[in-house]
Parts: structure tokens; sequence; C-alpha cells
């Protein structure tokens, strides 16, 4: 009787439908983690952007009156907009460029270029407040090294970060700082780069911006759309330099998306309007993400890809 | 055989550790005993560990966090307090944590809504009415008129702070106001009477005048005055003119006459010596960390009471003076502002009894003498500070002590919270000269409005 049962116990269950068990078990650590600590988060601040909610009273319900308000009332929502866009479309592409360039570079066959791989990727390892810290000196307008060498050539430097027409550019040139991240990405992607490839276009007489153009850039592009992917979302997300450098000042100029969204959740207690916030960054990003997936089928070229 | 048992018995095992490990966690959650409450104490290190004898059961133990984390040069003081009064009587344990002053505030806005906040708190003044109003707070006036406690005793604007609908809801420890800082060295090198600090707005722009150094290119290598460096802002030059932010039914009045007044006076004051040049200055002597008047990069500055003790240590021959005032219409006193102590409503009266024990002993004329003569930090209780002898001696305390009897309280607006959220950026904008002090506080009233109306449809 208890053979009989055991067996067919056994047989209820098959060996794949365990196996499919023994998975889920060994991933629980992870599946928990993530269904407590993202999930339920990301779920309730959906909730909270339909409420107001200060943090030490019980959140209110308000139906969509947080969306209605960003759309229709809050003059700080379409400003830090657009400084953000103004920010991601300006420094996501020089980052690519620059980064593609300087991976060009140190693909050379010179001596010591490990050394000088290792140099340029440096700044990326470098905590991004201190990088901050850093910069703020670089950018001094009185003593700072970047003013002190334009006055050796005879130009007079704005007031960079504390110019509300020069603060945004600053923060676009001091991100080129960290394109080592990138760089090492193409960097491998150049290797994968056939030899043969390049000896039958200089046999045919291409010289190296043909090369580049036809053959380099159609073979990285890949690479190029996965970076710019993940450069534009985190474009959207930037926020440390705004708060460590600039408070978002002066006069607005780098009071980025993200900043926003601090200063009301963490400065105004208003937990319900920054969730909200949240929200549509994520839409805005998805709707960018997914313009640029759909404009990748015209430019991103996957080898042994039928066309 | 071996195989399927393994089948078997794995998953069973593993789901029965996970289970185990997520009972643990909550486990360790549950109160702590004695043994751990007596390891976190005090943190003095000079005295030997405190015993778990000294903490013994029937004793009641209560939480304080404050803003002195290890290192920090109020620490000794404010350890030495908690320990004197955990010796001086046999019912109440104050476990205290120090928490780093920008991680207090993240601490606090976390702890407080999940319910693991302390039963005391070292927070600001300013938003006192905040907490208050949200009902984390206990009222203390029972314990106070139980006890005979004389709120009296404490200055006015700190005791405005605390006070709501009748209720008080924490004790003024450290605060402070405004004053005017000089260098009376660089008041002989430009000929001034380094004896005779400016008594008007007037004679403040005459002297700073004669303190600014310009450069060979034109830069300014020495400012006389620059009424945003140091520890100041435009609000205490606005309360001088005899201006507000509010009206008495809580309207706001950004953009009203004395409002303009003072915001002309602030941008010319800022931009006297080339806009350009100015931000360029003021970004260099920020860029130091230091402030700029140790720096040597102004000549006169307002900064806080506290900032006392860090010109004793500069070496710096230093002058102490009230703001001066306009020369006609001038209003006397600048925003108070500081810490207090509160105590959070847990639902537990054996502990906000023990915690209010402990917040009287803190803010009592003795504690608060030791707090104001060691730190060189101002106290809320006024008696103490009058009564104290090591002040009585020292000019620059009663200069600084006469200030304080004017200081002036802020009243919290619920409905614009962030009110100087919208007002700062736009007298950023008018120091910048992107926009005329008009257009700047027209725009300021426009978004304290729009807060106010925002606050009205979700309430």
């Amino acid at each position: 009787m208890l053979i009989d049962r055991r067996k067919r116990k056994n047989s209820g269950l098959r060996m794949q439908t365990k196996e499919g068990i023994l998975g889920y078990l060994f991933a629980s650590p992870w599946l928990l983690g993530f269904f407590a600590f993202t999930l339920f988060p990301v779920c309730s601040s959906l909730y909270y952007s339909l409420t107001s909610y200060n943090t030490l009273k019980a959140p209110k319900w308000v139906g969509f009156y947080n969306y209605i308000f960003m759309f229709t009332k809050d003059p700080l929502f379409l400003k830090a907009l657009w400084n953000t866009a103004y920010y991601a479309i300006l420094s996501v592409p020089l980052g690519i460029a620059a980064s593609v360039l300087i991976a060009m570079l140190l693909n050379q066959k010179v001596k010591g270029m490990r050394l000088f791989r290792t140099i340029f990727y440096l700044p990326t390892v470098v905590s991004s407040v201190a990088t901050a810290l850093l910069w703020m000196w670089i950018m001094d307008p009185n003593f700072g090294l970047l003013n002190t060498l334009l006055s050796k050539i005879g130009i007079s430097g704005p007031g960079w970060l504390s110019d509300p027409a020069w603060s945004k550019p600053s923060l676009i040139i001091m991100s080129l700082w960290t394109v080592g991240g990138g760089m090492l990405i193409y960097l491998a992607a150049l290797q994968d780069v056939p030899e043969s490839l390049y000896e039958s276009a200089s046999l045919d007489g291409a010289n190296g911006w043909k090369q580049f153009f036809k053959i380099t850039l159609p073979m990285i592009s890949p690479t190029i759309f996965f970076n710019l992917i993940t450069g534009v979302i985190g474009g959207f997300q930037v926020f440390s330099q705004a708060f460590i450098m600039t408070n978002g000042g002066p006069a607005y100029s780098t009071y980025f998306y993200a900043y926003h969204l601090y200063n009301k959740a963490f400065k105004e207690y208003n937990m319900g309007y920054a969730s909200a916030l949240a929200w549509i960054l994520l839409v805005v990003t998805l709707i960018l993400s997914l313009f640029i997936f759909k404009s990748s089928k015209k430019w991103v070229y996957y080898e042994g890809d039928q066309r | 055989m071996l195989k399927r048992f393994c089948k078997r018995i794995i998953p069973f095992v593993l789901s029965a550790l996970m289970i185990f490990s997520l009972a643990a966690c909550s486990k360790e959650t549950a109160p702590t005993d004695d043994k751990t409450k007596s390891e976190s104490t005090g943190g003095d290190g000079g005295t030997a560990p405190t015993t778990e004898d000294k903490a013994p059961k029937e004793k009641i133990t209560i939480t304080y966090w404050h803003i002195f984390p290890e290192g920090d040069a109020f620490k000794p003081v404010n350890d030495k307090l908690v320990k004197d009064f955990n010796e001086s009587q046999d019912e109440v344990y104050v476990e205290d944590l120090g928490i780093s002053f920008f991680d207090y505030l993240s601490k606090m806005d976390t702890a407080i809504p999940a319910g693991t906040g302390p039963d005391v708190g070292f927070n600001g003044l300013e938003d006192n009415a905040f907490r208050a109003e949200s009902g984390v707070l206990v009222n203390l006036q029972p314990y106070i008129e139980a006890d005979g406690f004389d709120m009296g005793q404490f200055y006015q604007a700190a005791r405005d702070y605390v006070t709501h609908d009748g209720g008080v809801y924490g004790m003024p420890i450290a605060w402070g106001n405004r004053i005017l800082v000089y260098n009376k060295q660089m008041f002989r090198d430009a000929g001034l009477d380094p004896e005779k600090p400016p008594k008007t707005l007037e004679e403040l722009e005459a002297y700073a005048d004669k303190l600014t150094k310009i450069g060979a290119n034109g830069e300014i290598e020495v400012m006389g005055f620059h009424p945003a460096l140091g520890n100041a802002t435009y609000k205490d030059y606005l309360y001088q003119n005899g201006g507000s932010f509010f009206d008495e039914n809580d309207n706001p009045t950004m953009n009203s006459p004395e409002n303009l007044k003072t915001l002309d006076w602030y941008v010319r004051m800022t931009n006297k010596y080339g806009a350009k040049q100015v931000q360029a200055f003021s970004t260099t002597a920020g860029s130091t960390g230091i402030d700029p008047f140790l720096a040597g990069y102004v000549a006169m500055e307002v900064n806080v009471n506290d900032f006392y003790k860090k010109l004793l240590d500069s070496g710096i021959e230093f002058g102490i003076c009230a703001l001066p005032l306009p020369a006609e219409g001038g209003v006397r006193g600048t925003v108070g502002g500081g810490f207090n102590l509160e105590v959070f409503d847990h639902g537990d009266e054996a502990k906000a009894q023990a915690a209010w024990k402990f917040v009287s002993y803190m803010t009592s004329v003795e504690a608060q003498q030791y707090w104001v003569t060691q730190n060189k930090w101002p106290v809320g209780n006024q008696v103490a500070m009058e009564t104290c002898e090591e002040l009585k001696t020292d000019p620059n305390w009663q200069v600084m002590m006469e200030e304080l009897a004017f200081a002036k309280f802020e009243k919290f607006i619920p409905k614009a919270r962030a009110w100087w959220g919208a007002l700062y950026p736009e007298l950023e904008a008018a120091q910048q000269e992107l926009k005329t002090p008009q257009e700047a506080l027209d725009a300021a009233q426009k978004a304290v409005e729009l807060q106010i109306e925002d606050y009205d449809a979700q309430n």
C-alpha cells in the first residue's frame, strides 16, 4: 500500500517538473530579493504615484492628480525634462564618438599600449563624487586648470559652472572624462573585426577613411547600438553632478529631471508626486529606447544577417 | 537509490534552510537584551566600558539619536551630558547614537515612518512644526506642568518654534542667529577704525568699498562685503528692512515693496564690482572648502554665532557686531534657528515619561551652561546664557547675547513648505542678472501661490 502510493507519486511528478522545481529553489535567493527589493518597491511606487504622501501621515488617494499637475501646472517639469534631454542628446553621441576614437587609437600595435589602455580606463574607476569635486577645481574660473590653460593661448575662459550659459556644456565636457567604460567595449569589438576585410579593402585601393566608414563602423555598429541604449537611459538619469556641483543651478540651468524628483521626494517630502515623476521618466526612456530599437534596423549590421 | 534520495532530500533541506534563515532574520529585529544595550552606549573612549550592572533590568532604556558621530568636535560635550544624566539617577538609561548630519536626516526620514525611530531626536527647530503637525511627537505640555518646568527660561523665538496650539513639542537645545564678523587687520590696512564696525547699511557699503582689493587684471582679490558669502541669505536682510515672506493670514508676500527694496540692495551689493568678476570670485572662495572670511577672501561677513569657535581657533584678529541696519526704518534682529530635543510618540507612556526626564535634564540651566561654555554654541535657555559667569566677561558673547534676544521666529507654513526652495533660484537669477529683482520676485510669488494651490487640491 505504502509502496504503491509512493510509486504513484513518483510517476505523478515527471522528471522535468522536478528539475524545474529544483531550479526555482536554487534561484530562490535571487527571486526573493527581486520580489522584495525590486518588484514590490516598483509596484508600490505606482500606487504612491496616485496618492498624496508626505511619509509621516498615511498616503491619501488623489487619483491622477499628480500626473495632471505635472503636465498642466508644474513649471519645473518641462524645464527639468528639457535640461535632461539637452544633456543626454549632446553627451551621449559625443561620448560615443570620443570612446570610438580613443578605442581606435588604442587598437594600434604600439609598444606600451597596455599602459595607455589602463590610463584611459582609470577615470571610470573613480567614484562620481570624487570626479565631481575634481572637476569643480578644474573648472574654477580664477585658478582652475582649464581657464589657466585657456589664458595661456589668450582666451579668457567663461565662468563654467557658475555661468548659466556654460553650466550644461561644462557638465557634458566633464561626462567625456569617463568614456573609458565605453572605450573598453569598443576595443573588444574592434579586435573582433577580421583583419582579412581590411586586407582585401586595401588591395582594392580603399583608403583609411573609406575603410573606417565601410568596414569598421558597420562591424562595430551592434556595440554602438548597445552603448547608445545604455547611454540614453543613463543620460536621462543624470543626477550626481547636479547634486554635488551645482545644486541644479545657477538659475535652474542644471536642474535635471532626477534632481527635480529628488527635490520633490526628499526636500519637499512629496513622495506621491516624486513617484509619478519616476513613472513618467520610465515612459520617456521607454519611448526613446523603442525608437532607437526601431531605427536600429536601418543602421545596425549583424554579421550573418540575411537582408 | 542514492540518486533518488538526493533528489528528494536536497529540495527539502534547501527549503527548510530558507525558512530557518527567514525566521532568524525576523528574530534579530526583536527587542535587544541588556547585553547589546550597554555595548552601544556612551562612546567616549576615555572611560571604561559601562557594565551591565549600570543598566539593571528595572531601568527604562530610551534611545537618543543625535548628529555628533565619532570625531565630531561637539561629541565630547554631548557624551558627557548623556553620561552625567545616566549616572545622576537610576530610573532611566539613555542609549545614544551619533549619526553624521547628512545621514541623520535620511535615517530619520525613513525611521520615523517605519516606526523604528528613537525615543529622543536632536532635530531642527525650523521643521519641528511639520513633525508636530503630523502627530509623531509627544506633546510635552503635561510633563512640563507636572514638573513645574519653567518654559519662560527659553528665548521667546526658540520657544515659538516648538509651541503649536498650546502644546509644546520639543525643547530648544542649541540655536543661534546671525552676527557680522570683521577682520580688524584689514580694517587698519584700509584706514578704518577697527573698534568702529559699521552700524548702518550705508556705512557697510562705504566700508566695503574701502576694503575691497581689485587685482591688476580686474579680478577681485578681497571683497569688502558679499551679502551671500559666509552664512547668510537674503532673508537675513529682509527682516531688517521690515519685510516678510507671508502675511498674518499665511498668504505669500514675496514681491512686496519691502522685499523688492531688499533684493535691489542685495543684488547691487553682490555685483558692485562686476557681476562676472563676483561670479568667478565667489566660486573660487567657495571651492577651497574653507570659510571665505577665515580664508581671507572677505573682510566682513555675516555668519551664525556658533562660528565663534572657529574664529577663536583661526588666529585672525576679528571683531563681532550686530548686523548693520538701514538708516531709516530698520528692524533689529535676524532669524533664529537651531535644534531641539523631540520626544517621539511610540505609544509607550513609560518611555515618554523617561524621555521627558532626559530632555528636561539636557535643557536645564546647568547642562546648557556646560554646553555653551564648552561648545561656544549658544543654547536655547536664556537664563543659562545670562547667568553664566564665563559669558559675562567676554565682550563678544555680550554682543551675541544681545542679538539673540532680538532673534526672529519664522512661522512654519504647512501649505507652502517648500517656499524657500521656490524663492532661492529666483534670487540666484536676480544675482546673476538674468532677471530683474521685480521679475524674480514676481516669479517666486507665482511659484509659492502654485504650491498653496497644489496643497489645497491634495488636502
